[in-house]
């Protein structure tokens, strides 16, 4: 076998599948996608005994190869490439499978084992399965004469060596010979099925048995042509040849096609598992633990008054737990800052590195806390399968707002970062409301624009109590979340009204029963997510930072001195300052406005580089006491108010800031026409509003 | 004929056959959900939302769309 084979984790959603891919891969895996649900393949290298390493690939979960949804068609792509190009093949399969669940779990298996690869099955969650659902393992690799059936569990590791001795044995035997057992089609059958068979054949250069496996399947449902890669003659000949086969077909076997490849398989399935002494006992009317957990979770008034608690505890923990490390960040970056400002020589260096790349990267850090927490979160919410009921008690509300019960999740993985919420926006199938979920999501206030309203609200709302309980700057906090919020869903009603895309009513998902989450996948999803904020935002940040310095540093006058007016920056900033003084914004902002266009959260580094390089003293000056001195030479009075910081948060929640939200929109939507028409609603929505607020507020006399 | 929607809560009832007409026939007969089948009502979310089902020992939710389109033996 090649020396560094290649192997890919596949399986019905809902199976463990990442779990255990977690558990098999280390922490400094390369992840692709954002962790919740997996919607791309992802990769990782995983060393086993003796030196021996392969390449483990974990794919989205699938009911099938007919895909439905776009996470799903990453899978039935990957298939269809592997049968035409037998070298992209992988060397083996993990399938893994809910036992609790055997019957509809093999299905998928079924259409796997024609591809003739090595298989290993895993009967996970084999710690907590049902008496009735027993299965002699041992006979169902027999039967099914796949390369090896392990019982297993991601959560007490059962069967973690045998399945790494498979795979180890499995790379060490050079000529394997795979023959697993497949579904028979009867000879009639075969007989109409002929014209595709042979147009298959030709297109895919399969000879053996999978080619009448693939012509049944486009029998059943010639819509699956359209979803195969193919050039557009392939894909017009075998049209074609499905015509001509259901032509063929008998007329009273018509009415039943659509349905034909799973009657077969699931007969051939139930042929097997009695072999195997399953015993098919009705179970469908024993209320289990999950149901009966059910019974208050889902409950019709309860259930949603839980759902809006948890979200409520979410949200509380990430303001007041995360302030804590927050503040120590905070503290560490400004200590670190000075230490090497009291190392290295006066000088340029030293400016780039304080005033520049210090002060940049302690503005992204500081967002970890709260990054991980929401991640955490969310991960228990997804692992335990609570979130799937969010989805069904959601859905009816959801679809009264023009959106989806699935737009739930991206919807709350927008208060952490719009882009894994659009991303996660795959699993809806129903395009429009697809579409609507992600031109509404960079409203929902992601944690970039917290560091936006920390900052305003901490210098200019005063601390006082209303009421002699709410404080007021709590208050404000939260209102510029609702504002986000419902705006997002009074847009989505709009949005819903005016396109024309099309919808599909239909909606089935399945609520897995709950369980424990897996505390090692759980941590593992959370670092890896943690680590990609970092990298992508610090690479972002850094740079920016850099560009920033120079723009603010330079040209310096004749005495070696800068005025930070006089700079390239200042420049650009007061050229702009006319556009957005009717909001109440000067020049520094102008400048912080621009920057923000990179990512919303540079902008506190921004006005940070702005006025540590104003500032002749030696240590790091504190931004929230800078701001609040700054006076405007020309009136002599304060240059930031509370109204202007009012009207500032206001533009954050509405402004389209970031370039990574439009460039992900550019490919999820296909083309510049969402991405243009999202950053134009947002810039009007946002200049407008904060031009309303800023106005109204100074002709009803506030400052 | 009965159709699934109007399958009260805690019963079961046998799946007779689904809508000629239904896109998602293909994909409900992969996930098992095909004529012959048990099938028992959980619940019904209020407002004519989706309702949860049992079927093959898992738990699914379909729209009330989807559900009217399943007809049950009488």
């Amino acid at each position: 076998m090649k020396n560094f084979p290649k192997v890919a984790v596949l399986g019905n959603p809902n199976c463990g599948k990442t779990a255990i891919f977690n558990l098999l891969t280390g922490l400094n895996q390369k992840v692709s996608n954002y962790p919740g649900i997996t919607v791309e393949k992802k990769n990782s290298k995983v060393n086993l005994k003796r030196g021996l390493s392969f390449h483990l690939e974990d794919y989205p979960g699938s009911y099938s190869i007919v895909s439905q949804s776009i996470d799903e068609k990453v899978v039935s792509d990957s298939i269809y490439d592997w049968i035409r190009q037998p070298e992209l093949k992988p060397d083996a399969i993990i399938y893994v499978l809910d036992i609790n669940n055997i019957r509809r779990n093999l299905y998928f298996c079924s259409q796997l084992l024609e591809l003739q690869i090595p298989i290993i099955i895993l009967l996970n969650m084999v710690d907590i399965v049902d008496t009735e659902n027993e299965i002699d393992h041992i006979k169902l690799k027999e039967k099914l004469n796949v390369y090896s059936v392990i019982p297993f569990s991601a959560m007490t590791y059962e069967g973690l060596d045998n399945l790494k001795d498979a795979l180890d044995n499995l790379f060490n035997s050079p000529d394997i010979l795979t023959e697993n057992s497949i579904m028979p089609i009867k000879h009639d059958l075969l007989q109409s099925l002929v014209p595709i068979t042979e147009r298959v054949e030709s297109i895919f250069h399969t000879t053996n048995n999978l080619k009448n496996s693939i012509a049944l399947r486009l029998l059943c449902n010639p819509h699956h042509i359209g979803s195969i890669s193919l050039n557009s003659s392939d894909s017009d000949s075998l049209k074609v040849s499905v015509r001509e086969s259901i032509d063929s077909v008998d007329s009273d076997l018509k009415s039943l096609l659509t349905t034909l490849e799973s009657d077969l398989r699931y007969g051939w399935i139930d042929e097997m598992l009695i072999k195997c002494s399953f015993k098919k006992i009705k179970v469908i009317d024993r209320i289990t633990t999950s149901e009966k957990i059910d019974q208050v979770l889902t409950h019709r008034f309860f259930g949603p008054f839980i759902f809006v608690s948890i979200l409520y505890f979410i949200f509380q923990s990430i303001f007041s737990w995360a302030s804590i490390p927050m503040d120590w960040i905070d503290s560490m970056v400004s200590l670190f800052g000075n230490y090497i400002h009291s190392l290295l020589p006066e000088g340029l260096f030293r400016d780039l590195m304080v005033d520049g790349i210090i002060a940049g990267i302690g503005g992204i850090v500081i967002f970890l806390p709260q990054i991980i927490l929401l991640m955490f979160f969310m991960t228990i919410l997804e692992d335990t399968g609570y979130m799937t009921r969010a989805t069904f008690m959601m859905d009816r509300f959801m679809r009264s707002m023009g959106l989806h019960g699935k737009s739930v999740l991206p919807i709350m993985s927008g208060y952490a970062c719009a882009i894994p919420g659009i991303i996660s926006t795959r699993t809806i199938d129903s395009w429009k409301e697809r579409l609507i979920t992600i031109l509404i999501l960079p409203l929902i206030s992601c944690s970039a624009r917290l560091p936006v309203y920390v900052l305003m609200i901490g210098a200019f709302i005063p601390e006082i109590y209303l009421f002699d309980m709410i404080g007021l700057q709590g208050f404000v906090m939260v209102i510029m979340y609702f504002l986000g919020t419902i705006t997002a869903f009074l847009l989505a009603k709009l949005f819903s009204h005016f396109l024309s895309e099309s919808t599909n009513p239909s909606f089935i998902m399945e609520l897995p029963s709950y369980r424990l989450p897996i505390f090692r996948s759980v941590i593992r999803q959370v670092y890896n997510r943690g680590k990609l904020f970092l990298i992508d935002a610090g690479k972002i940040i850094m740079l920016i930072s850099i560009i920033l310095w120079f723009l603010v540093s330079f040209p310096k006058d004749d005495l070696g001195e800068i005025n930070i007016i006089n700079s390239y920056a200042g420049k650009i900033g007061q050229t702009i300052e006319p556009v957005v003084e009717p909001l109440g914004f000067d020049w520094k902002i102008g400048i912080a406005l621009i920057t923000s266009f990179a990512a919303r959260e540079v902008v506190v580094s921004t006005l940070s580089t702005i006025y540590n390089i104003d500032d002749d003293g030696d240590d790091m000056v504190n931004l929230k006491e800078a701001m609040l001195k700054d006076v405007n030479p020309k009136t002599g009075m304060n240059t930031y108010t509370p109204l202007i910081a009012v009207s500032l948060m206001v533009f954050y929640v509405y402004a389209a800031q970031c370039m990574a939200t439009f460039a992900i929109v550019k490919t999820e939507t296909n083309g510049w026409k969402w991405p243009i028409f999202m950053m134009t609603y947002m810039t009007l929505l946002a200049y407008g509003m904060s031009f309303i607020i800023f106005q109204a507020g100074r002709f009803f006399g506030f400052v | 004929m009965k159709n699934l929607y109007e399958l009260e809560p805690d019963l079961i009832g046998t799946i007779a056959r689904l809508d000629s007409n239904y896109d998602s026939k293909l994909r409900l007969a992969e996930m098992g959900v095909m004529p012959g089948v048990d099938i028992r009502m959980i619940k019904k979310s209020p407002f004519g939302g989706p309702v949860q089902v049992k079927i093959n020992n898992y738990y699914l939710t379909l729209r009330k769309e989807d559900a009217i389109l399943i007809y049950l033996n009488n």
